[in-house]
């Protein structure tokens, strides 16, 4: 067992689930989606983006897309967040919350990607 | 012919990436740690009611703290509470940040992230020249005249040494055209691959590097990887030169035997010698020359020099006398005398038999420039009328071996540089001066005298010419609806045709076959390869012969018939 494996397996890992419990409950209500949760599967998927650079490998940079297109929705859903609640002040209306719970689900998409080729890397080495 | 191989230049990213991961993660998880903590803690208004720090300003108050820029507690005055998680995180976030920043500058002052950058630079500039150019691998003695003399004459170079201090030369010395170098071994096919060697614009690899074995490496990788490209190789050694030629490397120079094999035939065939000087790039004032008598010859010194002179004066049935502290073979010690010592003392030169009627000279041959002066100042104390070879090793010590005025220096580096060149140059003259070489040298004599006659003492531009389209397109078209071109129609003045230029064609290649000084009525044909000697200026005239279809008209059939589109029409309505 290879310890780095093992962490770069569990961050992947975390950023997909956290992400999947953000994105999970009712679309656009705001008590379903805490901003802890979003907070927590930025910074795991900046960590997790972060573990995968310098690989040469074709596998590696498409891991490393599928990251940088996690990060780009979940930092844009965070500025919207603090946008609608600072800047604008509109609060999380039902249409606000829509936008961001839509760009995490995007986020879930790329994240979900990311595990299914890791698997699939996993199992093609067969040991 | 095989696709050319191009070398990918090396990846700089992955490499600065994959050594930032651990600083970026530390920064991440430093603000991350950071703006959480302030978010938990429960902070208290002006009014001194509880509330909640939000992200966004957690990240704004963090972003400026981390960077050390500090605008203040914003956008309330923190509580005691949110203080103490203040410095803590400062500390953090400082120390997460100088830790970055100290990995990037580690990485940029990384030899080999600066080895792998310039690499990069030095395949780039290679790939961007766009003239062709001759790759020379090494810049010591003979490398940097080669390329002062390349680039000096118009064209473009590169360069490949791994001497870092030699290669500083190429930016001091304030070439002509920018030459791009590198740093690097030439044993690595890497870097010459990188220099150009799979390049279509590469005319010349000249392997001039002090080391055999480099040599060798560099003419069998582009054998191998480019058969086209002409090799020019240095060889000392016996082996290294039969291992060249096995594979088929162009020209192999030693400057030992050249030099030997000159200085033998400055003996034998004089006038050989003097049409050799005459022609050569840079011409010695070859006339005022002495040339060496024949007699017996006094060699100090068993080294390459010596070895190369023992074995051509050898081959030519002269007479020579070693003086060497070095032990010598068996073979030569029973064919020669050998006298031990370095040869400084006038002792030793005594002992070797410099009194003796016949002897012709000394040659200090030592790899030693000091011992090699002394040499010669001794024997020119003891006889005077002596003829005085000397080897200058360090092309530095130039001055004071031309103040030492010995009749002869041998200075391999530029012996070899002007070989070189002029196989780049013109790689026929060698060519001719072989097959002129086979013939007696009194015809060589009056040969010479009826050149000078015609083409003057100066040295001559020696060049070729070949009938293609695109370098004599008028002779071609000529040549081509079936005209007779003779030589001498050729050599004709394209001012007055009734005079001749001053030029003389030296030998026509045809098909693999040679014509050696042919004659007035010798008739020209498409492809032939002209090799011409003339005064200086009188290349040019000839190439607006053999450009400018009017000129060739009327230097053909003396006719000056108008051109141009009217005009043509105008004539062709006349006619009828």
């Amino acid at each position: 067992m290879n310890l780095e494996k093992v962490v770069f397996g569990f961050f992947i890992l975390l950023a997909l689930t956290l992400n999947f419990g953000f994105f999970i409950g009712e679309f656009d209500n705001p008590a379903h989606h805490n901003v802890f949760e979003l907070y927590a599967a930025l910074v795991v998927s900046l960590i997790a983006t972060v573990l995968k650079f310098g690989e040469r490998t074709q596998i590696g940079a498409i891991l490393l897309a599928a990251s940088l297109v996690a990060d780009l929705q979940l930092i844009t859903a965070a500025v919207v967040w603090g946008m609608s609640m600072h800047v604008t002040g509109v609060g999380l209306t039902p249409a606000v919350m829509g936008s961001i719970v839509s760009l995490s689900g995007g986020a879930l998409m790329a994240n979900l990607a990311s595990v299914t080729i890791l698997v699939i890397e996993t199992v093609n080495m067969q040991r | 012919m095989s696709e050319l191989i191009d070398v990918p230049r090396h990846r700089i990213v992955p490499l600065v990436l994959r050594r930032m991961r651990a600083p970026l993660l530390t920064l991440i998880v430093a603000y991350a740690v950071s703006v959480l903590g302030l978010v938990l803690i429960e902070g208290t208004t002006a009014a001194g009611e509880p509330y909640r720090v939000d992200f966004l300003h957690a990240f704004y108050f963090v972003s400026y703290t981390a960077t050390t820029i500090g605008f203040g507690e914003l956008p309330t005055g923190f509580n005691q509470a949110q203080r103490l998680w203040v410095v803590v995180s400062l500390h953090l976030l400082v120390i997460s940040w100088f830790y970055a920043i100290g990995t990037i500058v580690g990485i940029i002052r990384d030899p080999v992230f600066q080895r792998v950058v310039t690499w990069n630079r030095f395949r780039r500039s290679v790939s961007r020249l766009v003239e062709p150019f001759t790759l020379v691998c090494g810049y010591g003695d003979t490398g940097s005249q080669l390329v002062r003399e390349i680039t000096g004459g118009g064209g473009r170079a590169v360069v490949i040494d791994w001497d870092e201090r030699q290669l500083d030369g190429v930016s001091v010395e304030g070439l002509r055209s920018f030459v791009p170098h590198l740093c690097g071994d030439a044993n690595f096919t890497d870097n010459l691959l990188a220099a150009g060697l799979g390049d279509p614009r590469c005319r010349a690899v000249l392997a001039v590097t002090d080391d055999d074995h480099t040599n060798l490496h560099i003419a069998i990788t582009t054998k191998l990887l480019n058969p086209r490209l002409p090799v020019i190789a240095r060889a000392e050694r016996d082996e290294t030169r039969a291992n060249m030629a096995s594979f088929g490397t162009d020209y192999i120079i030693d400057p030992y035997l050249t030099f030997a094999g000159g200085f033998v035939m400055a003996m034998e065939a004089p006038q050989a010698h003097r049409l050799y000087s005459w022609m050569s790039v840079h011409a010695d004032t070859a006339d005022e020359e002495r040339l060496p008598p024949a007699g017996r010859w006094i060699v100090c010194g068993y080294t390459a020099l010596g070895r190369a002179l023992y074995r051509r004066l050898r081959e030519h049935g002269m007479d020579l006398v070693l003086v060497t502290p070095d032990t010598v073979p068996a073979s030569v010690m029973k064919e020669t005398t050998v006298i031990g010592g370095k040869g400084t003392e006038a002792v030793t030169l005594r002992e070797a038999g410099i009194e003796a009627a016949d002897v012709a000279g000394v040659i200090a041959a030592t790899d030693d420039d000091t011992d090699n002066l002394s040499i010669v100042m001794t024997a020119r104390e003891l006889r005077g009328e002596l003829y005085l070879v000397a080897r200058q090793n360090d092309r530095a010590s130039h001055a004071v071996f031309e103040a030492a005025a010995v009749d002869r220096i041998m200075e391999s580096s530029s012996i070899m540089a002007v070989r070189m060149l002029r196989l780049l140059a013109t790689p026929m003259l060698p060519r001719f001066l072989q097959a002129v070489r086979e013939r007696d040298d009194e015809w060589i004599g009056t040969l010479l005298e009826r050149w000078h006659a015609r083409v003057g003492e100066a040295s001559p531009e020696v060049w070729t010419l070949t009938v293609e389209p695109g370098e004599a397109p008028a002779l071609y078209a000529a040549l081509d609806e079936g005209t007779t071109v003779t030589v001498a129609e050729l050599l004709r003045d394209p001012r007055e045709r009734d005079l001749a230029l001053a030029a003389e064609v030296l030998m026509i290649e045809r098909d693999g076959g040679q014509t050696l000084l042919p004659g007035p009525d010798h008739a020209l044909a498409r492809g032939d390869h002209v090799l011409l000697c003339a005064r200086h200026g009188e290349r040019v005239r000839m190439q607006r012969t053999v450009t400018n279809r009017d000129v060739f008209r009327y230097v053909a059939s003396g006719e000056q018939r108008p051109d141009g589109w009217l005009w043509r029409r105008l004539a062709a309505r006349r006619e009828r």
